[in-house]
């Protein structure tokens, strides 16, 4: 049976494995490659390992305990009825979602991800084995051949089914606080066979398996625990790659790899490679580097402002940078697009501000000197990210780079010779110590639009009252004049994000309304091919750096570190780390200190 | 002395009323929206999604309704329900309460033996070297934020000698080593701020206890020092500071609070700040009741115990 998808599944392996990879791996990785390529052609084998790239020369090193520090979940662990990052991320070690996204490799030789934006949250398999394109609107996925609920009661280790991923659906729709708005394309979901799940769309939805792949948004329970409330209070019963042993509030989780999750690697070993975990609850980041200095933790994350005296304390670590999946954007009032409102309705006046803006130093303001991206409309650390200044974007890159000059030139072409007297808004008391960058970014940014002839005064509003209040926030489309400088919280696709920003949504912060970009966003929503996917994103950055309806940013880089002793995986997200990537984790027992 | 403590008890009411009012009013005035951090900022929720949550968390009801019904389950014993985890908080606190006291009463205990011993040896050999660099340490005591020790004492052993604190918490039921390795280290930088007023007070008071009559003339009996300083010296020099060190619950409290999040200790303290950073309203108020009531109580002890050393009070 000749599938869309089984095109797909060897599509995703063939590019997640670069250049350097390949050339690591040598020739075992490869033959490991193209075996995987081989079996992704048949019905019923799926790689056994989907991550991008080979998993290596080197024999895995079986066994060992890994030891991190996790936010803890406060006693919630219904990943439905608390959409919060952090039960999303525990749940991932122990629940598996149809689809997951792809991880690689992590080179210990370079700091950087060691996949391609191209290929950041791709959709590999999980529970789904396989999935079959029947029509526009109709998908049948194929459950792993071995996928068991975990061996502890009351599911006691018997058959994952699809009337168990049914249920599991049903539960979806029903726990949501949000009723399941990322998945509202889906009309029906029905048991198509022995091994088989039939989704059928109301319309055509080409983010269905991002959104079925994201830890955002449909986690398969057993019937067992959705018809117990008391039971997915307590606990968390699933069919992932780790089964919990114990759970205690405010200190630690432990557990033990699950004996029977279906995956193996290209050796035959199961999957996860560890023998189990112990994730600590440990507030103090100080404390939480100590304990990795003193050999107590295998990987950690290290804050950009610590990163320094983290690696003088541990020069044989591992380093990973990466960059938040979150966009800093400027926008401006409805007014200007709506009721013609001068200055901002001009483009070139919204463009002189992104050329006033000094990227760079802003860069390095919000890593304290570790650097960072420019952020086009999509983020630096979103999936299909486009480089603003690469030559993708042709000469709109030139929006992206500071020049004064340019920017006086635009104001004054616009009538504004002496420049315009205006605002930004900001809110001071959200983001200290989620973003911490936020707040310095903000109080930087006056400076740099005066030169260019924007005088800006820095405005403060409350963030519950002025800021997110549903009725007139200036986060919801509340902004009467001047500019606002906003973080744009991150969302499983791209089709999400632009819905939001410029259609009928209370997150289209200043009520846009072109034509050409809703045209793209329906494209989008429908287009189920990747690269044409991509490349309606990209003409809607194309369009927006344009015009510059919102003008993006910059991320700093965050850090990941893990012990010499260890070989990871890693990806983009760290939402879906209990399958993506922890299965692949390895320790080298004999230099572990327990 | 009997009227002397209905009367206290009877201050103790409005007063636990009073925080517990302050303290659910100006946990709703903290900026961030309870709903968006209890359901995740990330999630689409539209407005009507919203007040449903707020509906059924209970949050759409006015201030002084969710307070009262705080206040009334208080008395028929259920403590409420946790908005984060959905889990009953008396639970939570029967579990964590007797952590945090260990911490305390360990931290109370250190500041008391290295307090007393060196307050009584500071005034015995007053204007000396020894009592200048007591003194001394006592203010750096004072002084230091236990905040910053807790940092320095993370921090600077893992970088001298790749030590760091323990990890791992222990019930002293279940292993009392690994317990009293893991609690020590805070208990004893909670113990050490505690112990410079201490350390003051009883050099101050033995001072002054030094320089009385009877001390003269124990001294004149041809009494050894050990039995003049400790039998008839100490004894008079530690009403005040029994006193003081009652006192300190609150500062005890404060402690635990900050320490407990540095040192991953699971006891109230670190509940109530994930409590404060999430908005758990009800959360909040339970443990600040609790607190309150710890303090009022240590506080209605100390008076009841001055009165009874001292008839002056419980018959003013």
């Amino acid at each position: 049976m000749q599938t869309r998808e089984k095109q797909g599944w060897q599509r995703f392996l063939r590019r997640g494995l670069t250049r350097r990879q390949f050339l690591r791996a040598g020739a075992v990785g490869a033959a490991a490659l193209a075996g995987s390529a081989y079996l992704a052609c048949g019905e019923e084998s799926a790689p056994s390992t989907p991550v991008a790239g080979a998993p290596g020369a080197e024999t895995p090193w079986l066994g060992g305990l890994l030891r991190f520090a996790l936010s803890d979940v406060q006693g919630r662990f219904d990943a439905q009825r608390f959409p919060t990052f952090t039960v999303q991320t525990f749940n991932s070690f122990f629940v598996s979602r149809l689809l997951k996204h792809i991880s690689a490799p992590d080179d210990p030789n370079t700091e950087d991800l060691d996949l391609p934006p191209s290929d950041w949250y791709r959709p590999v398999p999980d529970l789904a084995k396989s999935y079959e394109v029947v029509d526009q609107v109709t998908y049948i996925f194929t459950l792993q051949d071995n996928a068991t609920w975990h061996p502890v009661p009351p599911v006691n280790g018997r058959p994952v089914t699809p009337d168990d991923v049914v249920k599991a659906w049903e539960y979806y729709k029903s726990a949501r606080p949000d009723r399941g708005v990322n998945l509202a394309a889906i009309d029906s979901m029905t048991v198509a066979g022995p091994r088989q799940v039939q989704v059928k769309l109301s319309r055509p939805f080409g983010p269905l398996l991002v959104m079925l792949a994201s830890p955002s948004d449909l986690w398969i329970y057993p019937p067992e625990a959705t018809n117990n409330p008391d039971l997915l209070n307590t606990t968390l019963i699933g069919s992932g790659p780790f089964i919990l042993r114990s759970y205690q509030q405010g200190v630690m989780a432990k557990a033990d790899k699950n004996p029977n999750w279906w995956a193996t690697d290209d050796r035959g070993n199961r999957l996860p490679y560890v023998d189990g975990f112990e994730a600590y609850v440990i507030p103090d980041k100080n404390n939480e580097i100590s304990q990795f200095t003193a050999g107590r933790l295998e990987t950690m994350t290290v804050p950009s402002e610590l990163i320094d005296v983290f690696r003088r304390q541990n020069p044989q670590a591992i380093i990973t940078k990466t960059i938040a999946n979150l966009l800093t954007i400027i926008f401006f009032p409805p007014a200007a697009y709506e009721a013609n409102q001068p200055p901002f309705n001009d483009p070139r006046v919204r463009q002189a501000v992104s050329l006033a803006i000094d990227r760079e130093a802003l860069i390095q303001l919000a890593s304290g000197g570790k650097g960072g991206k420019k952020h086009n409309l999509l983020n630096a650390g979103f999936i299909w990210y486009v480089d603003p200044e690469g030559p993708e974007m042709g000469d709109l890159g030139q929006f992206f780079r500071r020049d004064v000059q340019r920017a006086r030139q635009l104001l004054a072409a616009a009538g504004y010779p002496d420049g315009i007297d205006t605002e930004l808004h900001y809110t001071a008391n959200a983001y200290v110590t989620a973003v911490p960058y936020y707040n310095p970014m903000a109080e930087a940014l006056p400076a740099m639009l005066r030169e260019a002839g924007i005088r800006a005064r820095l405005v403060n509003h409350d963030y519950q009252s002025e800021w997110i209040n549903p009725q007139g926030g200036i986060f919801f489309g509340g902004l009467r004049s001047g500019m606002a400088f906003a973080l744009e919280t991150p969302v499983p696709h791209p089709w999400n994000q632009f819905t939001n920003q410029f259609s009928d949504n209370p997150r289209n912060h200043s009520r846009i309304r072109d034509p050409e970009i809703l045209r793209l966003i329906d494209q989008l929503g429908q287009e189920t091919d990747f690269d044409r996917g991509r490349a309606l994103a990209l003409e809607i950055q194309r369009i927006n750096a344009r015009n510059m309806y919102y003008i993006p940013l910059v991320g700093p880089y965050g850090f990941g570190a893990r012990q010499p002793y260890t070989r990871a995986y890693a990806a983009p997200t760290s939402y879906g780390i209990g399958s993506e990537s922890t299965p692949y984790f390895q320790i080298d027992t004999s230099r572990q200190r327990l | 002395m009997w009227s002397y403590i209905v009367r206290r008890v009877g201050l103790l009411v409005p007063t636990l009323a009073l925080v517990t009012v302050l303290v659910a009013l100006l946990v709703r005035l903290l900026p961030g929206d309870a709903v968006e951090i209890i359901i995740g900022q990330y999630t689409p929720l539209t407005h009507g999604d919203r007040e449903a949550v707020r509906r059924q968390l209970g949050l759409d009801k006015p201030w002084y309704e969710q307070y009262g019904e705080f206040v009334a389950g208080v008395f028929t014993g259920d403590w409420g329900t946790s908005l984060q985890s959905q889990q009953p908080i008396g639970r939570e606190l029967a579990r964590r309460l007797p952590v945090t006291f260990e911490l305390g009463l360990l931290a109370l205990l250190i500041s008391i033996v290295v307090a007393v011993p060196v307050g009584v040896i500071a005034a015995i050999r007053q204007d000396r070297w020894l009592d200048y660099l007591m003194r001394g340490t006592a203010i750096v005591f004072i002084a230091v934020p236990a905040f910053w020790l807790g940092t320095l004492v993370v921090v600077l052993p893992n970088v001298w000698w790749g030590w760091a604190p323990p990890i791992h918490y222990e019930s002293f039921f279940d292993d009392p080593l690994s317990n009293l390795y893991f609690m020590i280290i805070p208990a004893a930088i909670l113990g050490l701020g505690l112990s410079g007023s201490v350390m003051r007070l009883t050099r101050t008071q033995m001072l002054e206890v030094l320089r009385q009559d009877y001390i003269r003339t124990a001294w004149a009996k041809g009494l050894r020092e050990r039995v003049v300083i400790l039998r008839h010296a100490l004894r008079n020099a530690l009403i005040p500071v029994t006193t003081l060190i009652g006192l300190q619950v609150p500062l005890l409290v404060g402690g635990t609070v900050v320490l407990e999040t540095i040192f991953s200790v699971p006891g109230i303290g670190s509940y109530l700040v994930t409590a404060v950073n999430s908005r758990d309203y009800p959360v909040v108020q339970a443990v600040n009741l609790v607190v309150a009531l710890a303090v009022v109580l240590s506080n209605l002890l100390v008076d009841v115990l001055y009165a009874y050393l001292d008839p002056r009070i419980r018959y003013a």
